[in-house]
């Protein structure tokens, strides 16, 4: 397997192209185990449908981008909710789930995804 | 799925349930193969940073690109049994006041996955047993 280094990704045209810097599939119910991910060294299960993503390598600055959703757990919804809350820092970001008919409490979700970008 | 999990309680959000550190199976791996880098590495950023937040400076920090750099470009350690690798990742993912104090009673514990409950009922009432 080769490994390509570079500092700065642009399409032909110069337009800058930004890759994930860290990603996580994990299931947050039962015994919480983490799917697949990359750039992440291990999950914090901090409390219901509460996480920690801890990077591997931590970010170059605290004003990055995640984004995710989460499959909801009572049932009646399609989809959940995924919010960050709290902490930003270079090593860890924290988020919590919740179903969509009740945004107001933490609710485990069977499969939490997340990306982050900077 | 790795064999371990760490338990641990944070004495300075008491009303905070125990925590679960789940380990990445990728990142074990290259703990495995001996592809981390010294763990005094992680240190220093988060010193930075934590220096950031208490200064108030934390909404535009960025970290100084060679320590930064130094994830990839510091010595290997060297491979880790999956043990040593728990202990390293006790050291790099939870806060170190956790770990490096000692208390009046032990705040963290290594277990093994088969011994976490899988039933979440009453999560957040979880706490670290003495």
């Amino acid at each position: 397997m080769s490994t390509i280094k570079v500092d700065n990704l642009q399409t032909t045209g110069g337009a800058g192209l930004y890759p994930a810097r860290a990603w996580s599939t994990f299931v947050g119910t039962g015994t919480v185990s983490i799917s697949d991910s990359g750039n992440v060294s291990s999950i914090t299960d901090i409390g219901g449908g509460n996480y920690g993503i801890n990077f591997s390598s931590a970010l170059g600055s605290s004003n990055y981008c995640a984004t995710g959703d989460a499959q909801s757990n009572d049932g009646y919804d399609g989809r959940g909710r995924h919010e960050p809350k709290g902490t930003y820092s270079t090593s860890q970001v924290q988020i919590w789930t919740c179903a969509i008919r009740n945004i107001q409490s933490a609710q485990d979700s069977p499969r939490v995804m997340t990306t982050v970008t900077l | 799925m790795g064999k371990y999990r760490v338990i641990f309680e944070d004495p300075e959000q008491p009303e905070q349930p125990a925590m679960v550190l789940v380990p990445s199976d990728n990142w074990l791996e290259e703990a495995k193969a001996g592809l981390l880098p010294p763990i005094s590495v992680y240190w220093a950023l988060q010193d930075d940073e934590q220096q950031a937040i208490a200064e108030g400076r934390h909404d535009t920090f960025k970290h100084d690109p060679e320590k930064h750099a130094a994830q990839w470009t510091a010595p290997r350690i060297g491979p880790l049994t999956e043990e040593e690798a728990i202990e390293y990742l006790i050291m790099k993912d939870i806060p170190r006041h956790i770990w490096s104090v000692e208390y009046n009673r032990p705040m963290f514990k290594i277990v093994k996955t088969a011994d976490v409950p899988s039933d979440r009922q009453f999560r957040n009432a979880w706490r670290l047993a003495a």
